[in-house]
């Protein structure tokens, strides 16, 4: 598989502010990679410098080979973006923006496109100022879908859409990917990349966290742990690998990182009525690195 | 000011009676414009003939935008979602906007009754203090009776957009009506079917008629109730006029960057060259009996001698040309605006990343602000010739045109400095674009005042434009505008190239 996009040391400074640090990506054809961060990370800012609207203060990208600031429209011509928020002509007709947008991409597939429509559940006749945020997003993806790129740029695509839509949404995401398409998916709802994507790439305040597939992540991630006792909870903070120890009545909740013997045997030394572990869902993965930095958003 | 002003001006430029009772029959002539003139050999009637109509006009203007503006606008952008989320409901929210309106027309009241109170202090004011006072409450009335109109066309219309069409086309037939009335002696009875006619029927200055005033409060107190009963009773964004839905055919003539631009701006290009074109015809039209109100002033006639303008209708119709030349310009600055607003609000990012190079992007823009500046030029020049050929006035077709075109040449250098701005500094293209006319103006407002200082009137941009058709077109200084708008086009356009997009 080649490598469709490519960066190096990309970073982005809006004056004294770090908005991306020196990211180093690779993303391979046909792949889904899920790029997730809160808000602030510098998830838009790595798309629109991928897209050319902007020039990075140091580092370079490439797509498809090509250099996404001098050859833009190149690069252009072989990828659909879908903006995190659908700013959109409130004047025109969803048929015109569709229209108008097909047109200057230049390559449709209209039964593909009339598929869309019917498959969202789109009105085209009304005007963009009367539509819904999620049917705004539903134009934008359309408009996006309907070109069969070879590379789909999505900024949290599914903002606003309902959670039928959304099912819509990842249907046709398992589609592109069927036919060798490659998708970039910025996005915070991590129940959606960990359904979509290959890979996930997580971004903190402008670095590059980690990078890897799930179980890649998991694997360097903590357990988590739930213990209900009978009797005296214990203090388990002083184990190796325990953190995030948290106790609510009878019930402890905590962390491990590395080997869970330590942790057995101080638990068995007492009354435990129920155990349970668990390997992190996505959310709690991405809580353990932004644990500290406001949530997720 | 204005009341002041023409309080001041009158007996300077009519010191006789003889002069007054002849100069009355030449005001007749302006009736369509301005309303019939009553008694307007005496102060007080001139005055509020000459004050009454234009005021109500620019009020009833402000107050439909205004009013639009802060109901029908502020639901559309969403904001008043956020505000009746809260413990408002949506009949007290619209209650504490009109209280908000009434404060601002109260205090419009106030400050023109303090110019109308103070205008009893110039020398030959025969009108009483309460006189002048109704005198300012029927300068707001257009402005009160207006901002209502809008407010209850705010609850009928889909868009702000059609709110405010809807409430000018309202505003245009009341005019209409006005004008037909005035156009007549026996057909004064209409002037009581229209908000214009009982603004001019109040007659405040001389033989007041306050029933004229029954009306006026009638329209307001009837408007500002049904929008309170409306607003109560409709959902948040509904309306009983809908927007006209397309046909869902995927297709149409929008298929590019420059036609996307021409569907954009085709709306507020063609209120502005309409706009510019009637403001002409009826610079036009009264061309004859303003010349002869002038030509009958011995000291106008003096003051026209002095600047050097050759023929009285060319003199008249070259310094009225000014406002074309201005408007214009300020045509020009709200596309540059609007071609910012493009790439602030993100939707030029759908464009160039389809790919469309961002030069031919703005090169269609320009292009169409351009095309829309010169039409615009053009109107006003054949308006003006066919609403003074209207009268026998017999200024020649080309003379006309070659003013029209004359006076594109400023908004033509505001469109490359717009476009230097959107290159270079792109937050700034509103401030810069509308700063260029506003500065200009005020220059040539108050320029003349200051002896000595030429170089001040040469900063202006008006400066640099001849006041056709009272004098020749300077082609030579035009092309120069037009070549440095050219250059800083040229410069903008590759700065705008190779900058990030900047969004609001």
């Amino acid at each position: 598989m080649a490598a469709v996009i490519v960066t190096q040391g990309l970073s982005k400074s809006f004056g004294a502010q770090v908005a991306l640090s020196g990211l180093d990506l690779e993303v391979q054809e046909g792949e889904i990679l899920g790029y997730l961060g809160p808000n602030g990370a510098g998830k838009t800012t790595t798309i629109r410098l991928l897209l050319g609207l902007i020039s990075p203060t140091a580092g370079s990208a490439t797509i498809f080979g090509l250099d996404v600031t001098s050859q833009a429209p190149e690069v252009h011509r072989r990828l659909a973006y879908v903006p995190g928020e659908a700013n959109l002509w409130p004047g025109l007709s969803g048929a015109e923006t569709l229209a108008l947008l097909g047109r200057v991409h230049g390559h449709v597939d209209g039964a593909y496109r009339d598929e869309l429509i019917e498959r969202f559940d789109f009105d085209p006749a009304k005007k963009v100022r009367s539509y819904s945020k999620g049917n705004r997003q539903k134009l934008s993806l359309i408009a996006a879908l309907m070109t069969r790129a070879e590379l789909l740029m999505l900024d949290e695509p599914t903002a606003g859409l309902d959670p039928l839509m959304e099912q819509t949404f990842r249907e046709c995401m398992r589609e592109s990917k069927r036919v060798g398409q490659t998708v970039f998916l910025s996005s915070h709802i991590l129940s959606e990349v960990e359904a979509l994507c290959d890979r996930v790439a997580i971004l903190r305040n402008g670095e590059l966290l980690q990078i890897g597939t799930l179980a890649e992540l998991r694997h360097l991630s903590a357990l988590t742990i739930h213990v209900t006792f009978a009797g005296e909870v214990p203090d388990v903070g002083d184990v190796p690998g325990v953190s995030a120890v948290a106790v609510e009545g009878q019930r402890l909740s905590c962390e491990l990182t590395g080997p869970i013997q330590p942790l057995l045997e101080r638990l068995t030394r007492y009354d435990v009525r129920e155990l349970l572990s668990a390997k992190p869902s996505l959310e709690e993965l991405f809580l353990s690195h932004y644990g500290g930095a406001g949530g997720t958003a | 000011m204005f009341v002041i002003a023409t309080v001041a001006a009158f007996p300077i430029a009519f010191p006789t009676l003889a002069e007054r009772v002849k100069a009355v029959a030449t005001l007749e002539s302006f009736a369509i414009l301005l309303g019939q003139p009553y008694h307007a050999e005496t102060l007080g009637g001139f005055t509020q003939w000459r004050v009454t109509t234009a005021i109500a006009l620019i009020g009833a203007i402000w107050g439909l935008l205004t009013a639009t503006g802060l109901l029908r606008g502020e639901e559309d952008a969403g904001r008043w979602e956020v505000l009746l989320a809260g413990p408002v409901t949506k009949a007290r929210a619209t209650a504490e906007t009109l209280l908000g309106l009434g404060g601002s027309l109260a205090v419009m009241l106030a400050v023109t009754a303090v110019g109308t109170l103070a205008s009893l202090r110039l020398p030959g004011v025969h009108y009483t203090a309460p006189e002048a006072i109704a005198f300012a409450a029927t300068l707001v009335a257009g402005a009160a009776m207006f901002a209502a109109i809008g407010a209850l066309v705010s609850q009928l219309s889909a868009t702000r957009g059609q709110a405010a069409t809807l409430a000018a086309g309202v505003m245009g037939a009341a005019f209409l009506v006005r004008m037909v009335a005035d156009s007549k002696k026996g057909w004064d009875w209409l002037l009581w079917l229209t908000p214009f006619g009982w603004i001019e029927k109040v007659r405040p200055l001389r033989d007041m008629d306050p029933l004229a005033f029954v009306p006026i409060l009638a329209l307001v107190a009837i408007c500002v109730v049904a929008t309170l009963e409306l607003a109560a009773v409709r959902d948040l964004g509904a309306s009983v006029l809908s927007e006209r839905d397309g046909s869902g055919r995927i297709g149409g003539w929008v298929i590019g960057p420059t036609t996307l631009a021409l569907r954009l701006v085709r709306g507020t290009s063609i209120a502005w060259i309409v706009g510019i074109a009637v403001f002409g015809f009826f610079t036009g039209t009264v061309t004859r009996s303003a010349t002869a109100l002038l030509a009958d002033s011995p000291t106008f006639a003096q003051v026209l001698g002095k600047l050097g303008f050759r023929g009285a209708s060319e003199a008249y119709l070259g310094v009225s040309f000014f406002m074309a030349v201005l408007l214009l310009a300020v045509m020009a600055a709200g596309m540059m605006a609007s071609t910012r607003d493009e790439e602030a609000s993100g939707r030029l990012d759908n464009l160039i990343v389809r790919p469309t190079p961002r030069i031919l992007w703005l090169a269609g823009r320009t292009a169409i602000a351009c095309v829309a500046v010169l039409l615009g030029g053009i109107a006003a020049g054949i308006a003006t010739w066919a609403g003074a050929e209207s009268q026998h006035v017999g200024i020649p077709f080309e003379k006309m045109l070659d003013a029209g075109v004359n006076a594109t040449a400023p908004a033509i250098f505001v469109i490359g400095a717009g476009v230097l701005v959107l290159g270079v500094g792109p937050r700034l293209v509103s401030a810069v674009a509308y700063g260029i006319p506003a500065y200009s103006f005020i220059v040539e407002l108050v320029g003349s005042l200051v002896k000595g200082q030429d170089w001040i009137r040469d900063t202006s941009l008006l400066h640099h434009v001849e006041l056709a058709p009272a004098v020749k077109p300077d082609w030579g200084e035009d092309l120069a505008l037009v070549a440095i708008a050219a250059a800083m086009a040229a410069v903008g356009a590759v700065a705008f190239r190779l900058r990030d997009v900047e969004y609001a």
